[in-house]
């Protein structure tokens, strides 16, 4: 990658005995938007904290354009940040929120008003400025969290899980609010998030982090159509996972003989999306399948996740539109056929 | 008898206890307040019509009383130890709300041990080393005395109102530019700033009413008003008048502080209990 604009080289942090974040190698261009994505626990926000300044690495080199950055204090950055709990001053009405960063960097009194105005204004919240933080709603609350980040317009915004506290309509309007000014501002931003739905829709790559380590990065759908390891599959969910041994260009599992898309010998996990598989009454006449017994089904809008028994007690899971569901009306135990093409199917890493 | 019925006479239990427990505190309040009004031979007669006089207010103030000195004395050292106290309990318990520090809990507790010393066991060593530096007598020794009563208990705290600052707010100021010292400035201390309040409050009334090391201390130049009670005695006994009076002047600064500061008390100790 050309003249990143953060590189982490060899990153480590340790708590105690406890290493959160481990060789950590990544490099994150202008512009960009990078979402880190994991279960709790995963090293993500120490990362990100790590790039602001809040924490600093026990090994390993973080430079933030071309300037190594170990040891130097989170107020001698550029690298705001957008917290989860928001972190507003609840001392400080709307505006004095806003201009604070500013004032911290000296700006003087005019402009500070001036350009906190005029990022009110953008944010759609210029008639908010005299009002105290506790008179706001959520979705408000993270408007000026925002403005308060963005005023100093620095080159890279840090964003740790800034949606989650928010009710699931706002956050599908405030992901449309941060993607139009990522791309308007151009500016990096660093997004650490354990949703897939955030992560996927906004970010343009995703790194994949568990037990403090990079477990994949690449775009969004790379990562959702090829996961590289067992982890990455089962964390991005939606996928059935199928282990066994292959020989050649076949899988034995318990669940029988399953072709394979390539060629492979010994231990082997195959993932297949669960979009990428039908279930049927009748054994389909070619293709991989394999039986199952109808467990449940859950309703997310769009779609509805069929979840069935293999006879070896493993969840297989089958999205299905309404009108296949209602064709399919299958009941608890019903024992169906669970088929999908030998392309859909896709070795992982274990 | 019926649901409502029944948490009517609840309530109305709940009320008349509730007068009582009041009425009990107040009984040596009222009959201090009635006595600060009444004549010398009145004092005694449980009359609650008298001919009020205001002659007792005036008198503690003149020879041989002269309450005003002490007042003064008084005033003196409570202040001085508030504003000493309250800033550097406020960076100690800053350090430890926020630094991992060696020894820190044996610290605290050895703070906290402290106060759990009876006075008297302490005041002779007091005695002795205020006499050989020449502070027997002085306000700033009863300030020093003072201060090493309040302070443990004002770090302690104040620490509970900084633990309950949540650290995010302190880390979005970092980020935003501020220093360590920026941050304390302009976030801690007025997130703070009821607890501060509280604690300023609770150490002026502790070495307001300070009587212990105050009566072997001092003698005559740095006598404080709780000592200065003590003198009023006369061939034909106490005088409850005058000193009822002086009661009242000692109690008054406390009233209204109460009343001024009520709002933030409140609010200062629900901050460092609930977190």
């Amino acid at each position: 990658m050309d003249n990143p604009l953060v590189s982490f080289t060899g990153v480590s942090k340790r708590f105690g005995q406890v290493w959160a974040v481990k060789s950590l190698d990544l490099s994150i261009t202008r512009g960009e938007f990078v979402a880190l994505m994991g279960p709790s626990g995963c090293g993500k926000t120490t990362t990100l904290r790590m790039l602001a300044g809040l924490e600093e690495p026990t090994e390993g080199t973080i430079s933030i354009g071309g300037r190594v950055m170990n040891g130097v204090a989170a107020h001698e950055r550029d690298t705001p940040m957008v917290w989860q709990s928001l972190a507003l001053f609840p001392f400080l009405n709307v505006r004095e929120n806003v201009e604070f960063g500013l004032k911290m960097r000296g700006v003087a009194k005019e402009e500070r008003t001036s350009r906190a105005k005029e990022w009110l204004d953008r944010l759609g919240m210029s008639d908010f400025g005299d009002r105290g933080i506790e008179q706001l709603s959520g979705g408000q609350k993270q408007r000026v969290a925002l403005a308060r980040s963005l005023v100093t317009e620095p080159e890279m915004l840090l964003l740790d899980e800034p949606l989650s506290a928010l009710d699931a309509h706002l956050v599908i309007r405030m992901q449309g609010v941060l993607s139009s000014l990522q791309r308007e501002l151009g500016i990096t931003f660093v997004y650490v998030t354990h949703s897939q739905s955030e992560a996927f829709s906004m970010a343009d790559r995703v790194v994949i982090m568990g037990d403090g380590e990079i477990a994949q990065i690449g775009p969004p759908r790379e990562i959702y159509r090829r996961p590289a390891t067992r982890f990455v599959a089962e964390f991005v969910g939606r996928n059935n996972i199928f282990e066994g041994e292959a020989r050649g260009n076949s899988l034995h599992s318990p669940l029988g003989t399953l072709p394979l898309p390539v060629t492979a010998f010994g231990p082997a996990v195959m993932a297949v999306a669960a979009d990428r598989v039908s279930a049927n009454r009748d054994r389909p006449g070619e293709g991989p399948s394999v039986k199952g017994r109808f467990l449940s089904e859950e309703f997310s809008g769009t779609s509805i996740l069929c979840y069935f028994e293999g006879s070896d007690g493993s969840t297989i899971k089958a999205q299905v539109d309404e009108e296949a569901l209602d064709l399919l009306a299958p009941s608890h135990g019903e024992v169906f056929w669970i088929s999908w093409s030998t392309d859909a199917a896709h070795l992982v890493g274990s | 008898m019926t649901g409502r019925r029944k948490r009517q006479l609840a309530n109305g239990v709940q009320v008349l206890l509730i007068l009582i427990a009041i009425f009990v505190m107040l009984v040596p309040i009222i009959w201090i307040f009635m006595a600060a009004f009444k004549n010398h031979i009145d004092v005694f007669q449980l009359k609650l019509f008298f001919k009020p006089t205001l002659k007792n207010f005036p008198a503690v103030f003149e020879s041989p009383y002269s309450l005003g000195h002490k007042l003064m004395n008084s005033t003196l050292v409570a202040l001085v130890t508030v504003l000493l106290a309250i800033p550097i309990a406020t960076m100690a318990a800053y350090s430890f709300s926020r630094f991992r520090l060696t020894g820190e809990t044996t610290m605290l507790v050895t703070i906290l041990a402290t106060q759990f010393v009876p006075a008297v066991v302490i005041i002779l060593p007091f005695f002795v080393m205020f006499r050989d530096l020449g502070l027997l007598d002085t306000r700033v020794g009863l300030i020093l005395v003072n201060l090493s009563i309040v302070m443990p208990f004002a770090i302690w705290m104040i620490k509970g109102f900084i633990d309950g600052i949540p650290l995010d707010t302190e880390e979005a100021a970092m980020v935003d530019g501020s220093s360590r010292l920026q941050v304390i400035r302009n976030i801690v201390l007025p997130m703070a700033a009821p607890g501060l309040l509280t604690a300023g409050i609770f150490c002026f009334i502790i070495a307001w009413n300070e009587f212990l090391f105050a009566l072997i201390l001092t003698n005559k130049n740095a006598v404080t008003l709780p000592i200065g009670l003590a003198l009023f005695k006369a061939e034909e006994g106490d005088l409850w008048n005058l000193l009822s009076a002086a009661g009242i002047i000692i109690m008054v600064p406390m009233f209204v502080l109460a009343l001024i500061i009520r709002r933030y008390f409140v609010q200062g100790m629900t901050m460092g209990a609930v977190r």
